[in-house]
């Protein structure tokens, strides 16, 4: 949840920030976002990952099972995902010393907007257990 | 997955899908205001005036959406199974720490939209909201206990 949370913080300011007019305004707001992705996502990502190894240790469904595949699918494809984000993030807080960066933040967005749908998908392998 | 039983189960994962997305919304929707109490402390802004602005409103809805369909899908999911009753403790329990959430949430965003308002007083004010957020934050968390661990069930 607090990995979807704070997704979902980053996404919401960088969709304003894309739309914002002024650029004193969309730099602030992009840095609010990096840090956010840094010190809320990426902590966020080990507990979740941490804690459904562990829930799955305990519980009596196979490791073999599709919904979990799906879910440690995601889960991977997401750490990469999330990794390139935080690289362009790193970049782009340096650029925007010189004005630059937007390119990177709107690759950022679109990549955070990405995996919030993801992770709905694997909300629904979580409830639903598909066989 | 076929017959009566079937159709049975298929409602289940439908209902319980749109209630857990949805108490996700709710969550997401809180951490997106104190990600706004932290980005608009007085001296150290790290928002816009008016992206606080658009964050709240933002946030406004997906809270609405997220309390609103949290509750509904969870009652009607109470109904649906026959092991659990709207009346159990854990379901009551939850309601009423709902109530106090949403109550306390809702008063909070009043309290922070007065305090942008009247910056001589922002300080005891966003203090208040503060606690109030707190005590919404700290029922929504209860609610995800009794929602695991089901006591009584």
């Amino acid at each position: 949840m607090l990995l979807v949370g704070g997704l979902f913080v980053v996404s919401a300011a960088l969709i304003y920030a894309w739309r914002a007019k002024e650029d004193g305004d969309e730099a602030k707001i992009r840095r609010f976002a990096y840090l956010t992705l840094f010190f809320v996502v990426l902590p966020a990502f080990f507990a979740m990952r941490i804690g459904a190894e562990w829930v799955l240790s305990a519980s009596p469904f196979s490791d073999n099972a599709n919904w979990v595949g799906i879910g440690f699918a995601i889960s991977d494809a997401g750490f990469v995902v999330l990794i390139i984000s935080l690289i362009l993030a790193g970049f782009g807080i340096r650029r925007m010393r010189t004005g630059g960066g937007q390119t990177g933040a709107r690759v950022i967005t679109v990549l955070s907007v990405a995996l919030l749908i993801a992770y709905v998908v694997a909300i629904w392998a979580m409830t639903t257990k598909p066989s | 997955m076929s017959g009566f039983p079937g159709t049975l189960a298929a409602v289940y994962h439908t209902l319980l899908f749109l209630h857990v997305l949805l108490a996700f919304v709710l969550v997401a929707a809180v951490m997106l205001f104190w990600a706004l109490i932290l980005g608009t402390r007085p001296g150290r802004p790290a928002l816009t005036p008016g992206a606080a602005m658009w964050l709240g409103r933002t946030g406004a809805i997906a809270v609405g959406i997220g309390s609103l369909g949290v509750l509904i899908f969870g009652i009607w999911l109470a109904i649906e199974r026959p092991e659990y009753h709207p009346w159990d403790g854990w379901i009551i329990g939850s309601l009423v720490l709902w109530a106090i959430a949403t109550g306390t949430g809702q008063k909070a965003g009043r309290v922070y939209q007065q305090a942008a308002m009247n910056p001589g007083e922002a300080v005891a004010l966003r203090g208040k909201g503060l606690r109030l957020q707190v005590v919404a934050a700290v029922a929504l968390i209860l609610i995800l206990v009794l929602m695991a661990w089901k006591p009584g069930a």
